[in-house]
């Protein structure tokens, strides 16, 4: 019975009621060691405020009209909101948002990914709560886990529903609703209630991170309610997709194009669908065995098919097959992507012959026009960027995370010089040069890189790059040179985000997709408008306490890094006087990322003032340039 | 009792409190928020899926717990392990053919066994190993979401109480002739039976009983067979109790030829869907859509209540029903002739 009692403390206590629980629990404690008790209203204490942490975040969605309505959560301040792709199909391209707040906000669809079930939609306003995305392959069987959202459309004053169980299964898998839709792939299991209205609502873990979005539930013939089998899609799945969906796409899901089966305990290539496919082209055949995927190893085909559902397409992923002559080869492909079979809208009902068709009310007229805005999300072409404007929003929301990453003080390279003395290293850690980096305040930067006896000297002196090599003559680079120039990209993607101008040469930074660089999902980022040739930049989306923070990782004039320049992947950020830097620098080719070469920090100082001499370019009429 | 709970929460709680409150309470580290690793990782190797034949609408899976280390595993009675081919999967994925050795109607129970040592087992013994309001964790094979190696379905609850259902309600609807435990986590799905409940650290407290459904309301009970009746399952020391017969009087089934609309639910009314041909109802001349009014002397007020009058009649003896044909009431007077 006592044992009964304690637990409803644990319920009244999640209530709020602390006075009249911690009453009961003094009653308790008389019989309880002071330490034991002492942990349980700690730990009570502990829940209540993550709860309380993260419940601004949690939207309540409706479509324009209060009719039915699902759930989301905030995870960028900017409003930027998760929740399902069947929320926004039922609710439309816009809507009413509501949060703890007790307001009701506007709502625009950002994009959607209707093969997971996932879709951004974007608060009005600003400055909203926001819940950090935790790391859902830390989930474990057993974990406690918080549902939260809006089930059977409850929150008249907008405060979400809080409902607790356990984690019950990982790395589930739940089939789709045909057409390569709403497939549930290495999803969270959970008993803690989840039912309609719950869609698109986050589940939390005890520390108050996202560790999924509810969507769906095992339901029998006894209706759409909670029967303890809830499925949460991943939050590493989420990260995957975040990039394509801030693009505004539709976006679809990822296939090798290829199909495995199980065969006497391996994991083989059964089928081949279409020639031509990439990673055919890099020497799988039938017959071949798959040995990892994406880092994991494969043990069945159940195990890759659950993999691959997570990915969006272009990914760029990692394949380790074995051939039947016993040769391992260790490829990466981008993903092809899985086209939707999109049912086409019926067509308007025609009134029965002998009555008089009504004019359609304001109201009806509304949810046909809604009905089409929808249709047409739905049918644009699938990858292609929807909204160039609301694009150009989220690039600016990404731009201004990438440009907060670096510094700690906005001012801190104001009228300053960065000097940075690198060691320059073989693939194989063996030093093979050196070299030298002004960075100054203003965007003005000097290259002095020695490497095997040959040097260079680069400098952009603000408006143009100019290149000196052993000759001593300086020459101007055009800006398809520089940018193929890898020593040069490792500097002015760097010092483009404290002061952007190299960047307005090549054209405006835009959110491109979902991408993967140094094994983390990553946003890249792509010139437009550009006078010349594209421009690439990637940035990883989450730091380790699952806020949006995005950096830096790599940079590259060429998408997938093999042509001859390849990319420069950043790393080993630390602080230096108020500003961030890259202490390492990996020259780097493929999608593998394979490093050539290294630049490491050898010594780094900030020093007051800029020499203006040093990035000045004299040339002489004999060079044959003129200025 | 209450030490454990304190101990429990201890564990519970403990990686939470760091984070938020200052951590001076605890020395627990953020390893033990998932308080329940110990069970679930005890419970998951002892627990296997069942594969069987699936008919109508009657799944063909279930879950069962392995008691003894010479592969006896112990489920939940069910028509799917009626066919030649049923399969037991153990956790690392390994599938066997399974026999029923013995099956008990009034727990409804069975016996399998497959052939392979099995050295991770529930030891199945008299002593309850939770009391009321103890956690307790279900491990389950609901509606499959489990084939292979893919680890079973863990939802968590309370012990509720120990019963027997004396005052249940249509009593002769349910088959479970036993003392119970109630929890309060959803086992009532398809394929829970059979599944493993256990404590938070791991200890059997029994196994999830088959589906209890109320006909009136559709809503099912969450209830675990316990230990001690298992143990005695096993044992083959229950008291026979096979039901007896209350609505056979002669032994044999009867048959009208009758074929009653089904319409999902269980409270249609006794429409009739088809007449056999040659059997004795279409011989008097019922006819589909006629509503069976009365049977055997008995009203009735939905479909069934026509199965269980039509379990009170006897192969040759005379008997009258009654239906409604559009607006009128029409009396035959019929012999049900031995079911084949």
């Amino acid at each position: 019975m006592r044992g009964l009692a304690g637990l409803l403390i644990i319920g009244v206590l999640l209530l709020g009621e602390r006075a009249t629980a911690t009453q009961i629990l003094q009653k308790e404690a008389d019989e309880l060691p002071s330490s034991e008790f002492d942990v349980i209203v700690a730990a009570e204490k502990a829940r209540i405020a993550a709860v309380k942490r993260v419940m601004g975040s949690v939207v309540a969605i409706f479509g324009d009209v209060r009719a039915g309505g699902g759930s989301g959560v905030i995870f960028d301040r900017s409003g930027l909101a998760l929740t399902n792709h069947h929320v926004i199909a039922g609710a439309g391209v816009s809507g009413w948002a509501g949060i703890a707040d007790g307001k009701l906000y506007r709502w625009n669809l950002v994009g959607t990914d209707p093969g997971g079930d996932l879709a951004i939609i974007r608060l009005v306003g600003d400055d909203f709560p926001a819940a950090p995305l935790g790391d859902s392959d830390k989930v474990r069987v057993g974990d406690w886990a918080m549902a939260m959202g809006n089930p059977f459309v409850l929150t008249e004053d907008q405060k979400p529903t809080v409902t607790l169980g356990i984690v019950s299964g990982v790395q589930r898998y739940q089939p789709g609703a045909g057409g390569n839709q709403l497939v549930y792939g290495n999803c969270i299991q959970v008993d803690s209630s989840i039912n309609p209205g719950n869609s698109g609502g986050p589940l939390f873990n005890m520390q108050g991170e996202i560790i999924g979005i509810n969507g769906r539930g095992s339901f029998q013939a006894r209706g759409r309610v909670n029967v303890g089998l809830g499925y949460a899609i991943s939050a590493n799945q989420i990260k995957n997709f975040i990039p394509d969906l801030m693009a505004t796409k539709l976006v679809e899901h990822g296939t090798l194009d290829v199909r495995f089966a199980d065969r006497n305990g391996k994991v083989v290539c059964e089928a081949m669908y279409n020639e031509g496919v990439d990673i055919v082209e890099m020497g799988l055949e039938l017959g071949d065995e798959l040995l990892e995927f994406e880092g994991h190893q494969i043990q069945s085909n159940d195990q890759f098919t659950n993999l691959i559902s997570t990915l969006p397409e272009t990914w760029p992923a990692s394949v380790v097959f074995k051939k039947e002559d016993g040769t391992v080869k260790n490829v990466n492909v981008r993903l092809f992507g899985l086209p939707y079979k999109i049912k086409k809208p019926a067509p308007p009902r025609q009134p029965k012959k002998g009555k008089k068709s009504k004019e359609p009310t304001p109201e009806q007229k509304h949810a046909i026009e809604k009905r089409k805005q929808m249709a047409k999300v739905m049918t644009t072409k699938a990858g292609t960027i929807r909204d160039k404007k609301m694009n150009a929003e989220n690039s600016k929301i990404v731009t201004a995370h990438l440009n907060q990453s670096i510094l700690g003080k906005p001012s801190a390279l104001k009228n300053k010089t960065l000097i940075v003395n690198d060691v320059v290293l073989r693939a194989n850690g063996q030093p093979a040069g050196k070299q030298t980096l002004h960075i100054a305040g203003d965007g003005r930067f000097r290259v002095q890189h020695f490497m095997e006896g040959q040097q260079a000297e680069y400098t952009f002196d603000g408006k143009d790059f100019w290149k000196k090599g052993d000759n001593d003559v300086p020459e101007k680079m055009t800006y398809l040179k520089a940018r193929l120039t890898p020593v040069l990209v490792q500097v002015f993607s760097y010092s483009s985000l404290f002061n952007p101008k190299p960047y307005e040469i090549f054209g405006d930074l835009r959110i491109d997709g979902s991408d993967k660089s140094q094994a983390s999902p990553a946003f890249r980022l792509k010139t437009v408008d550009a006078k010349s040739d594209w421009f690439f930049v990637w940035a990883t989306l989450f730091n380790q306490k699952g806020e949006l923070d995005i950096r830096l990782s790599k940079a590259s004039a060429d998408l997938n890094a093999d042509g001859t320049s390849g990319a420069v992947c950043f790393g080993e950020w630390k602080e230096i006087t108020g500003i961030v830097f890259p202490h390492r620098r990996d020259f780097v080719t493929g999608l593998g990322e394979v490093i050539q070469k290294s630049a490491v920090v050898k010594d780094i100082k900030v020093v007051d003032g800029i020499d203006s001499e040093l990035f000045v370019v004299e040339v002489n009429v004999k060079g044959g340039v003129t200025r | 009792m209450n030490r454990i709970l304190a101990n429990l929460l201890c564990i519970v709680f403990g990686g939470i409190g760091l984070n938020a409150v200052s951590s001076e309470f605890c020395v627990a580290d953020e390893k033990l928020n998932g308080f329940l690793k110990k069970a679930v990782d005890y419970a998951l190797p002892r627990t296997v899926k069942i594969f069987g034949a699936s008919v109508g609408r009657i799944e063909g899976y279930g879950t069962g717990i392995l008691v003894s280390d010479e592969g006896h595993v112990v489920t939940g009675n069910g028509v799917f392990l009626n066919g030649f081919n049923t399969r037991v999967v153990l956790n690392d994925g390994t599938t066997l053919p399974a026999s029923v050795i013995r099956r008990d109607p009034s727990l409804q129970l069975a016996l399998l066994k497959i052939k392979a040592s099995t050295p991770d087992f529930f030891q199945l013994d008299e002593k309850p190993a939770a009391q009321k309001g103890d956690w307790v964790i279900a491990v389950s094979n609901s509606f499959k979401v489990a084939e292979r190696t893919e680890p079973l379905s863990v939802t968590l609850g309370v012990l509720s109480l120990e019963t027997h259902l004396t005052a249940k309600r249509r009593r002769d609807e349910i088959l479970y002739d036993g003392d119970l435990y109630l929890i309060d986590c959803i086992t009532s799905n398809p394929g829970s039976a059979g599944g493993a409940v256990v404590t938070a650290d791991g200890k059997l407290v029994g196994m999830i009983g088959k589906l209890i459904e109320s006909t009136e309301t559709n809503t099912r009970m969450n209830y675990a067979v316990p230990k001690n009746l298992l143990a005695k399952f096993l044992a083959g020391t229950l008291p026979d109790k096979t039901v007896e017969s209350t609505s056979e009087p002669s032994g044999k089934p009867a048959e009208l030829g009758i074929r009653l609309f089904a319409l999902g639910g269980r409270k249609s009314p006794a429409f009739v869907d088809r007449v056999q041909r040659g059997s004795p109802a279409a011989k008097v001349g019922i006819r589909s859509d006629d509503l069976v009014v009365t049977l055997n002397g008995k009203t009735l007020a939905n479909s069934a209540d026509f199965d269980v009058a039509a379990k009170s009649l006897v192969p040759g003896k005379m008997t009258v029903i009654v239906v409604k044909r559009r607006n009128k009431l029409l009396r035959f007077e019929i012999t049900p002739i031995e079911k084949k």
